[in-house]
């Protein structure tokens, strides 16, 4: 049991963190294909180094950027916003070498990288570290150059994202590119082959992010690139899949569509249909199949622990019924020690033997006591095991606070202290279980007589209203005492827990009485509440409903 | 990428390095980018670093691991003795070996800023963020390693290592690179591979719903908890597992709390929380209680409790979870790094060869060389980098390339 909470508990935490990731790559994914939509409307490299920067931002956290284009042996700086940045010409080391090949490179810390270290120290104060991400448009190569303040700002993470972004940012640049060569020139081809390139780069972009994208034509489904026959690999060709579900597509709306292919696997795709400058419409399919069985896992997961959970709470229960079985069993014997203990004793003072009736008195005392801590346990016991029935009927105030005084008067005078029981309510009977309510008080008001000497104890009905629980009866029972620290406050109502260690020794009492009663008042439809000051007194509360709910209903 | 182990028994050190060259170059049929060495304190570690340099080895880093290591073959540890390696020919990929002596530097933090400098250097890659750090120290001074490795690197890169060990915590530990073999060195590899890489930190132990906070510590040495002599609330904690030390004296209680250890929580995924672990090794004259760690006034400790069988199956299942981390199957896995506490190996020592076959399950016969520590390093599935005790750490590393 032990080994599969410990694994339980080790995957939801992997499936947790996984689903982060998931979630992540999702929120990049949309940003991306956003930025795919905004970098199609750039027609120059400054427009598109303003949406570059506004796309990338959210996701990069840089400081400052700008584009640097490869002048023979060096970099030099095209589009930057940052005064700083303009003209800033960057030796292509074997860093830049690798970022001109394709790699994202972080450096943490720019004066210790060599093109970097040879900057203004006006630069480096500026940018204490850089993310260079290639960019590719055509033939030529642009990088772009990310910067913080921060040292060791950029890590692996921003590198593994930017990897990502470079297929999209090229394939927007070669867009550019290819309008302004059908601009300018009249070779059809040259168009043509610029027009596939960059129809190549934007399904490497959406491939990046796990969606593929294809035209619907009046033949059917074109797909771009191979990730759209990646994802339809299930139904042959990508028409079968379109003929299939295109019903079910509304323009420019993503809907997710649930399902089980034609060999038999469980997907869940996620499909935008989007209309076109032309007469095609543009559709994008991302494959999501595996965030919704990640999400489906978690679910179980959680499904898992509820049942272990519910089974360790059946197994407290078990615990409390044979705990309960027991204390009956120790009963029993106990209550035939209490009495032939008290017969000796009476024999003993006949008979005048003080020293036998001194140890049959202790005796005596510590088989009450023995007995008390039962019948707690008991209680408690068949509370836990949910063996308890409560006898609900009305009852009456004026003899149960009675009942409770004359009870507890000789304790509370043995202590010096004043007991006052006011009733300040209209209603002269409370929906109660008589027997439970009366223990309830009685051991309020036992507890404040044993933490209070030569003061006043208060046991005062009334009504209490909140917006919440609207009208209930309140029994509060307050005292001049030594008060509980503020910390320890919510623990006093815990199994065998008082203010503190030393106070079962100095009080007594077994550390049950409290949690059984705010039992019984939760059992009776209400709550026990308790606020205290240190060396002021406490004052608990009993909170029952004025009505009897079974009339309300 | 392509990886292999090697190791060897041989008494000689000249011989037992010989043969750990020999093993390695038929096995990878090229000069390995980067070595990691694992010997015993049994040897002459001098005798071994000029061996592997003569036999032009690179770039290696070694540190002592404590009676022997293991690998994919087994557990290679004949009365204390044994050496294995690890090697990665890695064309594509780049790799860096620096190193500086506490006695040398002004400071722990002095010390692994310089290593760190050599490492990136010797990998041709100064300034560049690796893709992970591999370390090793004397035990003692790795929260100050780590600390200073990410306030200089950044919080986001992955630091993994082990602490130098011995065989009997007498402090015969050492740490060799090529260019020299040192008791206080602060030893770090910069790794930028040509695959991806993949790792995992995880205790073989689960809380118990017993806690406290430190109220008086200082360094290593946990003093109070809850205003309470920390030995005294420790052995009331356990059931009286000290109860035995205190009555004879012993100061020493290694082997009675490695299966209670004091977890502090690191961080927490949807509620669900995970421990950094440290390991009560004395207790001191005022009963308290030293640790392998750091301690601070404040921390919050849970008491923690495993059993043999966790610490038995924990390593194949720590490897596990790094791949499921990184999404990857044990086909796609060159061959892995693995750090395992001497503290644990010794209870379970008896079993290591169980060990040994739940990695091979986990990774499906790739090499793996795994070294026996006193302070494990990692990376939590959070991302926070911590020492700790009673540790395994993973490190796998990706056949395909990026």
């Amino acid at each position: 049991m032990k080994q599969v909470n410990e694994e339980l508990r080790e995957s939801l935490v992997e499936l947790q963190v996984q689903l982060e990731h998931e979630r992540a790559r999702r929120k990049e994914g949309d940003l991306l294909l956003a930025g795919v939509a905004l970098l199609a409307t750039a027609r120059d490299p400054e427009a598109v180094y303003a949406v570059l920067v506004d796309v990338l931002g959210p996701l990069l956290h840089f400081d400052v950027a700008a584009l640097f284009w490869v002048d023979d042996s060096v970099l030099v700086s095209m589009a930057a916003e940052d005064h700083l940045l303009s003209g800033v010409q960057l030796r292509i080391d074997p860093a830049l070498q690798r970022v001109l090949h394709g790699k994202s490179v972080a450096v943490f810390d720019t004066s210790k990288q060599p093109a970097w270290a040879a900057q203004s120290p006006a630069l480096l104060g500026r940018i204490r570290s850089a993310l260079h991400i290639p960019i590719f448009a055509g033939e030529s190569v642009a990088v772009l150059i990310c910067g913080h303040a921060e040292k060791g700002f950029f890590t692996a993470r921003h590198t593994r994202t930017a990897q990502r972004i470079v297929p999209m940012v090229s394939a927007a640049l070669l867009s550019i590119q290819g309008f302004q060569l059908r601009l300018e020139s009249e070779q059809q081809n040259q168009a043509a082959t610029a027009i596939a390139a960059h129809r190549d780069l934007l399904e490497r972009a959406l491939g990046s992010v796990g969606a593929g994208v294809g035209y619907v034509v009046s033949a059917g489904l074109v797909p771009l690139g191979c990730t759209l026959h990646e994802i339809l690999a299930d139904w042959g060709t990508p028409d079968a899949w379109w003929s299939h579900y295109c019903s079910r597509l509304e323009l420019d709306n993503t809907v997710r569509i649930g399902d089980v292919s034609p060999v038999g696997n469980r997907f869940t795709h996620e499909v935008t249909l989007m209309e076109t400058a032309g007469d095609d419409r543009l559709l994008v399919i991302a494959d999501v199949t595996r965030w919704v069985f990640a999400e489906q896992a978690l679910q179980d997961m959680n499904a898992e622990l509820v049942i272990a959970r519910d089974t360790a709470l059946s197994e407290n229960r078990a615990k409390s019924s044979f705990l309960a079985n027991m204390s009956h069993e120790l009963r029993t014997p106990l209550n035939a020690i209490i009495g032939y203990a008290e017969l000796l004793s009476e024999d003993a003072q006949t008979y005048e033997d003080m020293e036998m009736v001194s140890d049959l008195k202790r005796i005596l005392l510590a088989a009450t006591q023995l007995l008390s801590l039962i019948d707690d346990v008991l209680d408690l016991s068949k509370i836990e095991a949910e063996r308890i029935d409560m006898n609900m009927t009305w009852v009456d105030l004026d003899s149960l606070l009675e009942e409770v005084r004359m009870t507890i008067a000789p304790a509370v005078e043995q202590r010096g202290n004043t007991l006052r029981v006011t009733r300040k309510v209209s209603q002269d009977s409370v929906w109660a279980d008589r027997e439970r309510l009366h223990q309830v008080l009685l051991n309020l008001v036992s507890n404040a007589t044993k933490f209070t000497t030569a003061g006043v104890i208060d046991i005062h009905v009334v009504l209490h209203h909140t917006d919440e629980d609207g009208d209930q009866f309140a029994f509060e029972v307050r005292d001049t005492g030594i008060g509980i620290p503020a910390d320890r406050l919510e623990h006093i109502f815990q199994p065998f827990s008082q203010a503190d260690t030393s106070t079962t020794r100095r009080y007594g009492g077994t550390g049950l009485g409290l949690t059984i009663s705010r039992s019984y008042c939760e059992l009776m439809g209400g709550r026990l509440m308790a606020a205290s000051t240190v060396n002021v007194g406490s004052t608990f509360t009993i909170l029952l409903p004025v009505d009897c709910p079974l009339l309300d209903s | 990428m392509h990886v292999a182990t090697a190791d060897s028994i041989l008494d000689s050190s000249k011989e037992a390095a010989d043969q750990l060259w020999e093993q390695l170059s038929a096995r990878l049929g090229d000069s390995p980018d980067w070595i990691i060495v694992a010997p015993s304190v049994s040897y002459d570690i001098s005798q071994l670093q000029q061996t592997l340099i003569n036999h032009g080895a690179k770039r290696f880093h070694g540190s002592t691991s404590c009676l022997g290591a293991m690998t994919e073959r087994g557990v290679v540890n004949a009365e204390g003795r044994g050496i294995a390696a690890f090697g990665i020919v890695d064309p594509d990929g780049h790799y860096g070996v620096g190193e500086a002596t506490l006695d040398a530097a002004a400071s722990p933090e002095a010390a692994t800023c310089q290593a760190l400098d050599a490492a990136l250097n010797d990998a041709g890659r100064p300034g560049e963020v690796p893709d992970l750090i591999w370390i090793s120290a004397p035990p003692g001074c790795e929260e100050r390693v780590i600390s200073e490795l990410e306030a200089s690197l950044g919080a986001g890169v992955p630091i993994v290592g082990g602490s130098s060990a011995d065989n009997d915590v007498s402090g015969q530990w050492a740490q060799l690179t090529q260019a020299g073999v040192y008791r206080d060195a602060i030893v770090v590899s910069v790794l930028f591979p040509s695959t991806e890489l993949c790792f995992a930190f995880h205790s073989g132990y689960e809380p118990t719903e017993i806690k406290g906070r430190v109220t008086r510590a200082d360094g290593r040495i946990l003093y109070e908890i809850d205003g309470r002599p920390a030995a005294e609330v420790y052995n009331d904690w356990t059931g009286g597992v000290l109860q035995d030390a205190f009555a004879s004296g012993e100061q020493n209680v290694l082997p009675l709390t490695t299966l209670y250890p004091l977890g502090r929580v690191v961080g927490s995924v949807g509620g669900t929380a995970y421990h950094q672990l440290s390991h009560p090794d004395h207790i001191t004259p005022e009963r308290g209680l030293s640790l392998f760690a750091d301690v601070a006034v404040g921390d919050e400790f849970w008491l923690m409790k495993g059993t043999r069988d966790s610490l038995i199956e924990r390593a194949g299942r720590v490897a596990r979870a790094a791949m499921r981390t990184g999404d990857v199957a044990p086909g796609d896995i060159a061959g892995g790094l693995v750090i395992y506490c001497a503290g644990c190996m010794l209870t379970v020592q008896d079993q290591m060869d169980n060990v040994v076959g739940h990695l091979n399950d986990a990774l499906e016969g790739r090499p793996f060389l795994g070294s026996f520590t006193f302070g494990e390093q990692g990376c939590f599935i959070g991302g926070e980098n911590r020492h700790g005790n009673l540790m395994i750490s993973v490190l796998l590393l990706g056949n395909t390339p990026v």
